[in-house]
């Protein structure tokens, strides 16, 4: 073993010697922690997560009214609550202002983007991203692409997740499953979501939270699909509730 | 003395004086990027009939059935104010330009004594380019607004000096800059005339309203502190060359366009500029004139951009795929637009909270050059922080 490893270190020097130190090196190691994170006002998920990264992609998967825009919406709040701005781009101009406040997100720290086209969003999204405009960025919805050309959003998604990976901004993509099948997610041809997204969640709703008679909230299921913590496959639970705020369990 | 120059029904009066024929037609100017279609602009008799901009296309035609629908030119309408602008520039050292499609307004400050001789002058102006404004002459920028607002088309008020509150007492409050939430909480509170908020004590209106509250109470006593904002005119770089013999390959064209882009990176390097649009016409020897134009992302200067720029702009606009032009290339004109100082950009490489909004601002102009506006909002509560199941908000572009 001994003089395997003393080969290997020898033929390592002798390619740094010829090819500079930055050919070939022993990848340094990293704390599960060294991604800074953004808390989803979840304890269960964050359990799970360790939040959502900063610098990449979130890919929030879930049908209509399963939470994902909430936990987005959360997760802002909490990113505000640290003193970043936040970009809103709202694809499909369904943005409630009411409903951010009442998730706790400070409006006069959210910039609400309604570009004129897909590509215009992923532009300005890269854009503010690259010029440090934005602590956190909501993408909603990757389904209001889907009528867009192939090519140049792939292209622009490529140099977005650029952007991101140089930037302290986490990056939240709300991916609507209109008939619930997490196996074919309504991306434009070529779109590799997946492919440049850090984490990946897929929300399910589980069940009404009723109090007596009255609805006062959901229960939601997240499962992990994508994590670098290797969580993949495994599941929280939700709990998101109504009374004039919208709150998380937890917050 | 200020002169206030107001055209109630601007862009009506561009499309009139482009085309004469719709003289006398009620004019319904529509944004079709919008969905549903949404009434941008109207002319007087549009207005009249009971349609009102931002009012839904097909309510607009219901009010005003015989109405002639156009779509809006917003590029036409702004060239035109700003032509307009341009042209009292030479008459005034100072001039302020406020355009929304339905109206527009330009102030010129008028330094002297010969006040009146200048705001005739500037009547003529404007009257020359066929667009005939209302005009208020007063002392201060908001007693001239609303002077010209109660003027005639082709016709001048003057406010002499020291009349100022006498003029404004019996008027509205409607007249005040404020919003419809802010003109309901005056009438609320009783206030109808402009006299009566002049009159209010001192803190009544801080009270209620902060620093606008001083500020109203200031303009209805006929003061206006605010000096005009100087209106500059768009910076334009030009250059154009004529070959002596006509350009007839892919790669003469292509050498001639660096030469040009190493031409214009000089210009602007010794102004300390960069530009935020590239024009290119090519004029070929058929006659026929091809041009397209294209904002990069940022503000470019150098010259290898320019020139990636120039070679693109060229390809698309004669659809070149093969080394041998179909038509050979006997002039060429580049234009830059949107030229303001190239400033260097320290980039915090660990970019957190403190200064985020002044960088997403500096990001904001860049995009809103190169997409136009109507892009980016800020929201703001019409109800302020009242608890209401529903509360109602606003949608405004950030400054």
């Amino acid at each position: 073993m001994g003089s395997k490893k003393q080969r290997l270190d020898q033929t390592v020097s002798a390619i740094q010697a010829r090819w500079g130190s930055r050919a070939l090196r022993k990848p340094a190691p990293q704390a599960p922690d060294a991604i800074p994170r953004i808390s989803t006002c979840f304890p269960s998920l964050d359990a799970l997560t360790g939040g959502l990264p900063r610098g990449g992609i979130t890919e929030l998967l879930g049908a209509p009214t399963a939470g994902a825009t909430t936990l987005a919406l959360k997760a802002v709040a909490q990113a505000q609550a640290g003193d970043d701005t936040a970009l809103y781009l709202d694809l499909g101009r369904t943005f409630d202002p009411d409903y951010a406040a009442r998730c706790g997100v400070q409006l006069d720290h959210l910039l609400l983007a309604r570009p004129h086209s897909g590509l215009e969003a992923l532009e300005a999204a890269r854009a503010v991203v690259a010029g440090g405009g934005a602590g956190v960025l909501v993408f909603d919805s990757v389904a209001d692409l889907l009528t867009e050309p192939a090519g140049p959003l792939a292209s622009g998604l490529r140099q977005l997740a650029a952007a991101l990976a140089r930037s302290s901004c986490a990056a939240l993509f709300l991916t609507p499953l209109y008939f619930g099948d997490v196996n074919s997610p309504p991306y434009p041809p070529g779109f590799a979501l997946p492919h440049y997204a850090t984490l990946r969640l897929h929300l399910e709703k589980e069940a009404w939270l009723q109090s007596r008679h009255d609805v006062r909230g959901y229960k939601a299921q997240v499962t992990v699909l994508k994590s670098r913590q290797g969580s993949e496959g495994r599941r929280a639970s939700l709990a998101i509730t109504f009374d004039g705020v919208v709150r998380g369990n937890g917050t | 003395m200020i002169a206030c120059l107001w055209w109630r029904h601007f862009a009506a009066a561009v499309e009139r004086l482009d085309d004469p024929d719709l003289a006398g037609e009620a004019l319904l100017l529509v944004d079709e990027a919008m969905a549903p279609p949404r009434l941008l602009a109207a002319s007087a008799e549009a207005l009249e009939a009971g349609a009102t901009p931002g009012m839904v296309l097909t309510q607009a035609l219901a009010r005003c059935p015989g109405g002639q629908v156009l779509p809006a030119r917003i590029e036409r309408y702004t060239e035109a104010a700003e032509g307009l602008a341009e042209r009292l520039l030479a008459l005034s050292p100072r001039v302020e330009l406020a355009h929304a499609p339905q109206s527009a307004t330009l102030w010129a400050d008028l330094e002297d004594l010969r006040a009146l001789a200048d705001a005739a002058r500037l009547g003529l102006a404007a009257r020359e380019a066929g667009l005939i404004p209302a005009i208020g002459l007063a002392a201060s920028r908001y007693v001239s607004q609303v002077a010209a607002s109660l003027a005639e088309e082709g016709e001048a008020l003057c406010v002499g000096p020291g009349e100022e509150a006498a003029f404004l007492a019996p008027l509205l409050v409607a007249l005040l800059p404020l919003d419809e939430e802010g003109q309901r909480w005056l009438r609320l509170l009783g206030l109808r005339t402009l006299g009566q908020v002049a009159e209010l004590p001192p803190g009544a209106l801080e009270g209620q309203l902060g620093a606008q509250g001083i500020r109203l109470r200031d303009l209805a006593r006929g003061r206006d502190p605010q000096p005009l904002s100087p209106y500059r005119p768009r910076e334009v770089l030009r250059l154009a060359r004529y070959p002596e013999d006509p350009l007839r390959s892919w790669g003469e064209l292509e050498r001639f366009l660096e030469r040009m882009a190493l031409t214009l990176a000089d210009r602007l390097r010794l102004g300390g500029l960069a530009c935020r649009r590239v024009s290119l016409t090519l004029r070929l020897e058929d006659g026929t004139e091809r041009g397209g134009s294209v904002a990069p992302r940022e503000p470019l200067a150098g010259a290898a951009g320019l020139a990636r720029i120039l070679r693109d702009l060229a390809r698309q606009v004669l659809l070149a795929r093969q080394a041998e032009l179909t038509s050979g290339v006997a002039g060429i004109e580049a234009v830059l637009e949107g030229v303001l100082p190239a400033k260097g950009r320290q980039l915090d490489l660990f970019a957190h909270g403190d200064g985020q909004m002044e960088r997403l601002q500096q990001v904001l102009r860049d995009l809103a050059a190169r997409h136009g506006p109507g892009c980016f909002y800020r929201v703001s509560w019409l109800d302020g922080e009242l608890p209401l199941p529903e509360r109602r908000f606003r949608l405004e572009e950030p400054q």
